[in-house]
């Protein structure tokens, strides 16, 4: 679904894509990093927007870099930017047709009908009439998850999806993607990672630091996660949990008795290895 | 084949268009009052508020949810030109009454700039540009 051959995108003297090389399948693909990692500018070139520097990259198996390829990827993808602005005198409803419409949807009765089906899918049969600016956040948010989905498109690229949505919309967001063909997201939020994705990749710097399942990012940290009453100086990482025990990452000491990592100690062991 | 004229037509700013009309309509009674034509640097400055109106029309807050559909940001900012330049010249021709080609070439150099160097700058184009040929001393027009 997309294959990327040694990306490369620079804005000025900053290198925000370095050399990224991936391989994608269907199914849900997440890619995780701190802020200025690159994250955006990878799905901006995923999603047709923005041309690489160099590299290859080949979205559905076409070329994105040839016009005709690009409109037929674009026929068959729905993005979803981080911060999607909308019309604010236009109803949900509005700015969905108006996406239909520009997506090609030239059937009016079942561009509509497709609207609805969205709509519903994000729950915003009820407000679908209203217009946008007196939307909550998280209801916009939605508006533009929903144009996103148009169609039921090949490719989703979605930049932090679950942004400004409540935990009850982030559990029905997580139903919509598992539906979806192939997803590739970006996310702050590990526990999306750890309960969508059948792969991450882990970006630091505009490079792949880490591709693989989330159970192996998670075994990263395999026999270096231990907790105990007090803080360790020693360790790399330490922090109180809601328990009132230290957890650490890094070296345990000797007798020190290891716990189970989580994702996020094998992602917290993946920048901290990059940060020294 | 025309389900976007419509949502295209609401999707404009319209605002800076107004504003430009009225500040126009104004101006129009108050040179017919007082002057009897409107003065060329004047002429200038309102063919440059003009050209800078429809460039601020053109600023498009769903720009970047709008970016990856088959229909291109360039088909769709060509479909608002459509709309707005026929408007735009009605108000020219109506209030001003000035030069239709050195309004379009104001027009057409502000919209170039905004396509590389975002809308505030292509509204300033247009008055850079007449301020600069008052300043230098020749006709903004070029003639």
């Amino acid at each position: 679904m997309i294959e990327a051959t040694d990306l490369s995108k620079t804005f000025g003297r900053t290198r925000a894509v370095d050399g990224v090389s991936l391989g994608t399948g269907p199914g849900v693909i997440g890619l995780l990093g701190p802020n200025g990692a690159g994250k955006t500018t990878l799905l901006r070139m995923a999603a047709t927007v923005l041309a690489p520097d160099s590299g290859e990259l080949r979205l559905l198996g076409l070329d994105p870099t040839q016009s005709s390829q690009r409109l037929e990827i674009r026929r068959r993808l729905g993005y979803l930017p981080q911060q999607p602005g909308l019309y604010p005198g236009f109803t949900p409803f509005d700015m969905v047709d108006y996406v239909a419409v520009l997506k090609e949807r030239t059937d009016r009765t079942q561009r509509r009908d497709e609207v609805r089906r969205v709509l519903e899918a994000v729950e915003l049969q009820d407000v679908m009439h209203r217009k946008i600016r007196t939307l909550s956040g998280g209801m916009k948010q939605r508006v533009a998850l929903a144009a996103a989905m148009v169609g039921d498109p090949d490719l989703l690229v979605l930049d932090e999806p679950a942004n400004g949505l409540d935990p009850d919309q982030r559990l029905r967001l997580r139903s919509l993607l598992s539906q979806s063909r192939t997803v590739l997201m970006s996310t702050h939020n590990i526990s999306e990672v750890s309960a969508l994705c059948h792969r991450v990749f882990v970006v630091f710097s505009g490079r792949i630091r880490f591709a693989g399942t989330p159970a192996e990012l998670a075994g990263l940290a395999d026999g270096r996660v231990w907790e105990d009453d007090r803080q360790d100086p020693d360790a790399i990482r330490s922090w109180l949990t809601a328990t009132g025990t230290y957890r650490h990452l890094g070296d345990p000491p000797s007798g020190a008795a290891t716990v189970d990592p989580t994702l996020d100690d094998g992602y917290l062991l993946l920048a901290r290895q990059e940060h020294t | 084949m025309t389900a976007w004229v419509w949502p295209t037509a609401r999707s404009i700013s319209w605002a800076p268009l107004a504003v430009v009309a009225a500040c126009l309509a104004a101006v129009t009674v108050a040179v017919d009052r007082w002057v009897g034509r409107w003065p060329a640097d004047l002429l200038g400055i309102a063919a440059a508020a003009v050209a800078g109106a429809q460039v601020a029309a053109l600023r498009d807050p769903a720009a970047t949810l709008l970016s990856a559909l088959p229909t291109s940001p360039a088909v769709r900012r060509a479909r608002r030109l459509a709309m707005l330049v026929p408007v735009a010249l009605a108000v020219w021709l109506v209030t001003a009454g000035g030069p239709v080609l050195g309004l379009l070439a104001l027009t057409a150099v502000g919209v170039a700039v905004s396509v590389r160097a975002g809308v505030p700058l292509g509204v300033a184009v247009p008055l850079a540009w007449v301020v600069l040929a008052w300043a230098g001393g020749f006709d903004w027009e070029l003639r």
